[in-house]
């Protein structure tokens, strides 16, 4: 398990905030899942999922803890939900949506690892999407 | 895709920008990743070149 294109893009005194790539200007062609590497998060304390397209689709983001071969739920204060029942869906617009807001459950808690999917339901023709994790280390 | 077709595509995409509006028109280069995935993709769009799925990751090598 590695961080993904990890790198320091900004810092102030005692606190700096590191940018994890998850899809780097990912061109999809399909209406398949596409699931980033493991993102290790040990090394963060609090982080934030950011994601733009310009795609021609509206793209739905979800994430999977650590293994997308079986579901991951969140409860939503009545029940359990999965995560591919409930993505976040961002349009193509380049507009940068704050991922994390509509997945409030992800904020302050701990998490070992992560991967983030992006999937559209029809295939898109143009364009691309890309989603980072903005962490600030422990 | 084949390999020549990317390194035309990239080529390409290296001599265009894009106009946001307002304008903000950003200059393609190989640190600007949407930009140059959208243009490679639209020369594989315009030259009907077959291509699945891929990300700046893919194109690096050629960079």
């Amino acid at each position: 398990m590695g961080v993904v294109n990890a790198k320091i893009i900004g810092s102030l005194p005692n606190r700096s905030v590191v940018e994890i790539i998850a899809h780097n200007a990912l061109a999809i062609t399909d209406s398949d899942y596409h699931a980033s590497q493991l993102i290790n998060l040990t090394p963060y304390k609090k982080f934030t999922i950011i994601g733009y397209s310009s795609l021609n689709q509206p793209v739905k983001v979800l994430f999977s803890l650590g293994n997308t071969f079986v579901n991951s739920k969140f409860w939503n204060g009545t029940s359990w939900v999965s995560s591919v029942s409930s993505p976040a869906i961002i349009d193509g617009t380049g507009d940068r949506f704050l991922i994390t807001s509509q997945m409030s459950y992800l904020n302050n808690i701990g998490l070992n690892n992560i991967i983030i999917q992006v999937g559209c339901s029809t295939a898109p023709t143009s364009g691309s999407v890309t989603i980072k994790i903005l962490g600030v280390p422990n | 895709m084949r390999q020549n077709t990317l390194l035309l595509a990239i080529e390409w995409a290296l001599t265009q920008s894009v106009d946001y509006g307002d304008g903000a028109i950003v200059q393609v280069t190989k640190n600007t990743p949407c930009e140059l995935v959208d243009k490679v993709r639209e020369y594989f769009n315009t030259n009907s070149s077959e291509y699945d799925t891929f990300s700046y990751d893919d194109l690096l090598p050629y960079l």
